[in-house]
This record gives structure tokens, sequence and C-alpha cells, in this order.
């Protein structure tokens, strides 16, 4: 072969394999990016940072008038259950606000949004910035094909043929963001968990970023602005953990009011008037993360919330 | 602009690969070195525009100086102004890389108080630096020709090369300007840098990248490491420095060739040396190279008996060490293979002769160990790493590895640090079908890691 026509098969060899991976992968649309998608589910298979990130283009604004925005603590409530709204599971594990603004800034901007639902841990305001390289507008081309498009294709497949059940179930976050972790996380006794916290007077710390509380309020005036509803709540702590930080986290919790405004809704479920759930192990599956029960709790007081607040599918229906 | 991203790929190197031969082609070869040295100088300014005066400045200076010292007659007046030429080189060094060093210090030894100025580091400053003083020193000994400012440039700002090396010498770049065969496109060229360039963007955004990762996370908590973690943190830098620099050498390699110019090699298969002294002429040869011609050479060499020979290795070394950082650390890591010199010196003399396996096993942990004052941040960090290496940390168990999928390419790294080096299947290269395919696969992966979140910059930057 000469090295002219050497040159000429390669140039053209990767310019065609090029174009037919980029455009198979435009025709899949794994994330709902290039084409409508309000008559598809779309789940998520790993990286629930960039994955999420990406649905904000225009799954999530095409599909749900709410959101949920938190770190782990809320990712597992299964807002599905929700019936009257249909409300998107934004949460990320282990992320911070300054993250998930991006996700916001997204939806809002491509969507109809009329609410959405904060929930309120140290957690989500003890840092601030990007925490990784996951969320990047790069990704968005990313789904033409990259690195992280290739390995969800094969979570995908391990997930979907169950090749590994244990290690990658099936339907670990479904199509309304609920990251049901649980499956591999609740391995053992929350008492236990809770207690050996208490013992050791360790509780969660209750710091709080001045730039992280700053963005928070950012974004919470940002969603104002744009005729969002905000709803928050104070995702239940174990009452045992709770007794031995309490004056930290009241001081936790008065700081947190400050970035909200009078017309914004929100709730403490630390209560005593929660004291029964917040006292039950069985709330968690460790020192917060909620069980099943404790979702079925946090759920049914979000959607009396919403209920009062907003109207409803039915009576949207009805007054039709 | 790094040679990893889509507009170095994409948008830059065609466009310049095209001017330079369509101005070529329409005989105008001194426009299409003229347009090749101000698109250098565009590369060089994407990163910071501020940045520009001072490597104009300083070409500009040292032309003036090596040019006229090339003039003059009296070797007198000639030495006094190739000192003041390599003075001038070593006090802009000095003045962007080392001063806060040097404030620090002075604080620490005289209880002053002075405030660090924290200077930004421009760009391959080490680099054109040296390269410059070389030039300056060949000018003394007359060795450099009649060259045009816009030449000169070109030598010291030609793209592939400028920002980390290799360090080239005018006597290899210049006659490749000057020859006309080289205005002309040639595919077989062509065929053999976009080959090079590729292999050497594999190592980089595949191996070194991901090896990068391990690294990272070991040196950033350099406290809790347990015995395996401080051995695969370690090991994972030997690898990753390697595969990123000799991947970035490839690159340039690569890139230059497309323009008809043969870069000297930087790196042959260096972990597989059988003493230290091997090691040197395996690594960063280009900079081995000057060293031994600009320091070790004019410092008297082996001239002078074995005592001024040793102390010479010393200083070579450490001048070496200095060049890389300014940090104690990167002194100690020079003062380290100085000494490792010396002894590999010694034992020569002694004339025992060590199985070459036990040479190889030898020599590669006392560069990783080496390394490891290289990359820590701090004198700490790095006594933390040894400590952790030799058992001396509580902690236990495997943390610095998180993501297990990366594993095979860890493998393939390993492998690969053994196997035919990116220069041996350059020279194996032939325009067939298997070739073909192999080029072909490696640009479609390329550009799959150009369009993901992996990109990062070189290694060798920093120096």
């Amino acid at each position: 072969m000469e090295y002219s026509s050497f040159l000429s098969r390669v140039l053209l060899m990767s310019t065609l394999i090029i174009a037919s991976v980029a455009f198979i992968n435009y025709k899949v649309d794994l994330y709902g990016l290039f084409d409508d998608t309000t008559d598809r589910s779309i789940e998520v298979y790993t990286n629930e940072r960039t994955s999420k990130y990406l649905l904000s283009f225009r799954y999530i604004p095409e599909n749900f008038e709410g959101i949920i925005l938190g770190p782990s603590l809320s990712a597992n409530l299964n807002t599905e259950q929700i019936e009257q709204f249909k409300v998107y599971n934004a949460s990320i594990m282990g992320a911070n606000i300054s993250e998930l603004r991006y996700l916001v800034e997204n939806i809002v901007q491509k969507g109809n949004l009329r609410f959405a639902i904060i929930c309120l841990d140290p957690y989500l305001t003890k840092d601030h910035g990007k925490k990784s390289a996951m969320i990047d507008p790069k990704e968005y081309y990313g789904a033409l094909g990259s690195t992280n498009l290739f390995r969800t294709y094969l979570f995908k497949a391990v997930r979907e043929w169950e090749i590994a059940p244990h290690k990658f179930p099936k339907g670990i976050i479904n199509s309304y963001g609920f990251n049901n972790f649980n499956l591999y996380m609740a391995d053992g006794n929350p008492e236990e968990k809770i207690m050996q916290k208490v013992r050791e007077n360790a509780p969660e710390s209750t710091k709080i970023d001045p730039l992280a509380l700053q963005e928070l309020e950012q974004t919470v005036d940002y969603l104002r602005s744009n005729d969002i509803k905000v709803f928050a709540y104070f995702t239940p702590v174990p009452r045992q953990i709770l007794e031995i930080n309490k004056q930290q986290y009241q001081a936790y919790q008065q700081q947190i009011y400050s970035a909200f405004q009078k017309e914004d809704i929100i709730i403490d479920l630390n209560t005593d008037q929660y004291a029964r759930y917040t006292e039950d192990f069985n709330t968690f599956i460790d020192h917060g993360h909620l069980s099943e029960k404790g979702q079925a709790f946090v759920l049914d007081e979000l959607n009396e919330l919403l209920e009062q607040h907003l109207t409803t599918k039915n009576e949207r229906i009805s007054e039709r | 602009m790094l040679f990893n991203s889509a507009e170095f790929i994409f948008c830059f190197l065609p466009i310049v690969l095209f001017g330079y031969f369509v101005l070529n082609h329409y005989d105008q070869p001194k426009q299409a070195k003229i347009w090749l040295f101000l698109a250098s100088l565009f590369f060089y300014g994407w990163w910071n525009p501020w940045y520009l005066p001072i490597i104009l400045g300083s070409m500009l200076v040292n032309f003036q100086i090596g040019k006229l010292v090339s003039n003059l007659i009296l070797t007198k007046w000639k030495r006094i102004f190739v000192t003041i030429g390599i003075i001038a080189n070593v006090l802009l060094l000095v003045f962007f890389k080392y001063t806060d060093f040097l404030i620090e210090n002075t604080n620490g030894l005289l209880s002053t108080d002075f405030n660090l100025l924290h200077i930004a580091l421009p760009l391959a400053i080490s680099f054109f630096t040296f390269q410059q003083i070389a030039y300056l020193c060949d000018s003394y000994k007359g060795l450099t020709g009649s060259y045009t400012f816009f030449n000169y440039g070109l030598f010291v700002s030609f793209f592939p090369q400028l920002i980390a090396g290799p360090i080239v010498h005018h006597t290899e770049m210049m006659p490749q300007f000057f020859n006309k065969k080289s205005n002309y496109f040639n595919h077989e060229n062509a065929s053999k840098g976009i080959y090079m360039f590729f292999m050497g963007f594999g190592k980089k955004v595949i191996i070194a990248d991901t090896f990068a990762a391990i690294a990272n996370a070991g040196y950033a908590n350099t406290g809790e490491l347990s015995l395996i973690d401080g051995w695969v943190t370690s090991l994972a830098y030997a690898i990753q420095l390697y595969f990123d620099f000799s991947g970035y050498t490839d690159m340039a390699i690569g890139a230059a060739l497309m323009f008809n110019i043969n870069l000297p090699l930087n790196f042959n298969s260096p972990y597989k040396a059988l003493s230290i002294q091997d090691f040197w002429r395996r690594w960063h040869m280009t900079l081995s190279r000057f060293l031994r011609d600009y320091i070790y050479i004019p410092l008297g060499g082996n001239r002078n008996g074995e005592l001024k020979t040793l102390t010479n290795l010393m200083i070579t070394f450490i001048i070496g060490g200095i060049w890389h950082g300014a940090g104690w650390t990167f002194v100690f890591w020079g003062f380290m293979h100085g000494a490792g010199l010396i002894i590999h010196r010694l034992w020569q003399k002694s004339g025992v002769k060590m199985p070459s396996i036990l040479a190889l096993f030898i020599t590669f942990n006392f560069v990783n160990v080496a390394w490891v004052f290289f990359r820590a941040t701090s004198w700490q960090d790095a006594i933390n790493v040894l400590h952790a290496m030799i058992g001396m940390n509580a902690a236990s168990g495997l943390t610095v590895i998180s993501d297990f999928y990366s594993l095979p390419i860890l493998i393939l790294g390993v492998i690969l640090l053994f196997g035919k080096n990116t220069n041996e299947r350059l020279a194996e290269f032939k325009p067939d079908m298997r070739h073909a395919v192999a080029a072909t696969a490696m640009i479609v992966l390329g550009v799959i890691y150009i369009n993901s979140i992996t990109a990062s910059e070189f290694l060798y930057f920093d120096f």
C-alpha cells in the first residue's frame, strides 16, 4: 500500500466510524437530549451525577411539574408514589447545593416547573463547589460518544439482563429519579449504627459553609423569581442522635431559615409532632438515611403539604 | 492549547499544516516559516497572551547577544557577552520560578518576614531558557550560523516542542527548516506523524490519566496510607509520569513529523534500565544531553580526577533537580540521582557484575523511591509515603484504588511499560492494513476520549 492511500484510508475509516458512532448514539438518545421525551421513561444506570444532569436538559423539564433536591438523604424517596403530582427526584448522592444548582438552572430554563422541594440537611451546605468533573456541559456532546456513555451502556446491559443482580440490581434508579440504594446499603441493624454514634458522641457536623448558604439562598431566589413554589423540609434525624446535638442543630436550622422567605413553605420533621417516627430505629437504615418506613412517612408528609398548597392533578381535571 | 484538546487536533493543527504547505506549494518558503512562527506564538499565547512579551523578549535578547558574540573577534569580549547572556537567562528563570523559594528560605534562615510574591510561572520558561543558553554557548564556540530572527524564533518557539520539549538543539533543527525537501507535504511523514501522535495520545489520556487518579488519591492523604497503599501510590505515580511525559513527547514528535521535522527521541523504555546511568540515557534524553554538554562538561567532566568527576556529577544532578522545581524535595531528588550515579560509578570500578534482573529491580526501585520526593508537595508528605512503604503507618488495606473498573487499563499500562516502546513501533511502521486498522482505532479512541471528561494537563507543564 502506498503512503498516500494509507493516509486516505485511515482518515476515511476514522471519519466513517466516528460519524456512525455519533449517529447511533443520537438515535438511541440514552439521556433524552436530542428528541422529544414526553412518551419516554428514562432510568439512570450509573453515574447518578452525570446522568441526572443530562436528564435535566429535556427529560425532567418535559415530563415533570416538580422536583426534589437534596443529597442521599432524599435520593431514596420514590416520588412515583406521589400520585397527585408528577415529581422527579433530582437528589444526588453526595451532592451539595452547588452541584444541584446546575440541574435547577437547566430544568427551570427548559420547562414549566411548578414547585421544588428542598431536603434540608447539614450535608447539603457543608461545602460548596463541584466535587467532581462529572457535572460538566461537555457531557452534553459526550452523549454522542464518550467514556461515560459507553460505561452507561455497559451498566444498562448488566442491570437489564441481570448479569450480577446482587451487585448491580435492575431498576436501581427509576424513571422518577428514585435511587433505591437501600438494596445494597440497608445491610445491618440501624439501632446498632445509631447507638454507636450516640455512644461515640459523634453526631453529623452541622457546620455551614457561608458560600454554600449563599448559594442555597440564590437557588431559592432563582426558583421564586421564576414563579416556582418553594417547599423545604428538615429531613428526619434519629431522635437519639439529635438529643446529643440539639443546640447545634437548632443553630443550624436558624441559619438555614435565613435563606428562605415567608412565602416559602418549610416543615421540620424533627419536632415532637413526629417523634414517633424519629424515635423509631426502623425509620432509618443508619444514622440518617431512610428505611422504607421512613420513606413512606416523609412522602406522606410531602404529599399532604403539596395538596395543601397546590392544585392537584384531579382538581385540574375536574376544573376542565 | 493542549495537544489532547479538540481545538488543537481539529482546528489549530490542520489549519497550520494547510497554511504551511500551501505557502510552500506557491514557492513562498520564507512566508511559510513566518506563518509557522506566528502560529507557534499563537499556540503559546493561547494559555495567557501576557506571556508572549516574555518569550518574545527572551528570544530577541538572546538572538542579539548570540549574533554579537558570533561576530566578535576578541575572545575576552565574546566571554563577557556570553556570560551576560547566560546570567540574564538564569536571572529570568530565577525571578519567575525561584523568587518565592528564595524568600521562604531567607525568612527561615534570617528570621525575616518578607512577603511571598506569588509570581505566576510563564509556561515552558524552563525549556526555552535552557534551549537559548545552549544557543549562546554555541555562538561563543562559533558553532551557530547566520540565522534571521524569524528562523531563530521558529527554532525556539516551534510549537510541537515549545511547551515541554524535547529540548532541541539548533544544529538539529535549523538544517531541517532550511531543507527544501521538508517544504512539501510528505505522505510518509504525515502517516507516521499521525500514527505517533495518536500513540502518544493514547498513552496520555488512557493510561497516564488512569494511573493519575490513584497517585492523586494517595498523595492527597499521605498520612493515612497503608503499606499496600504506599507502594501502589508510588508505583502509580512512576507509571503515570512515564506515560504522561513520554506520551506528550510522542505527540510532539508526531506533530513535528507532519511538518517533515524530526524531533530527537526523549524516552527509550527508561524502566528497563539496568543502572542509574542507563536510566538517564533513556529518560528525558534531551535534558540529560543538555546537562552533560552545558553543565557537566564545562565543569570539567571526568577530566580532573575521580573526586572532581564525582563532585561534577553531583552538582549537575542537583542543578537538574532545581531545574524541575523550586523546592527542597526537588533538590533532594536531584541529590539522590547524583548519589545513585556516584555509587554506580564506584560499583563499576569494583568490577563486580550484577545479574540483569537484580540490576533492573534495584534501579527501578531506586527511581521509584526518588519519584516520591519529586511528586510530594512537601517534605512531610514524602516522608509519610516512605513510612507507608516500609510499613510504619498503622493503616491497613487498599484505599487508593476506588475504581476497579479501570483494572484492565492498569494491567495494560504495566505490560506496555516493559513491552516495545513507541519509537520501536514507529520504526516498524509500514503502510499496510494492520497499521491502518491500528491507526484508525487509535484515532477513534482518541476522539472518544477528547469528547469525554478526562482531559488534564501534562505533568511537565509545571516544570
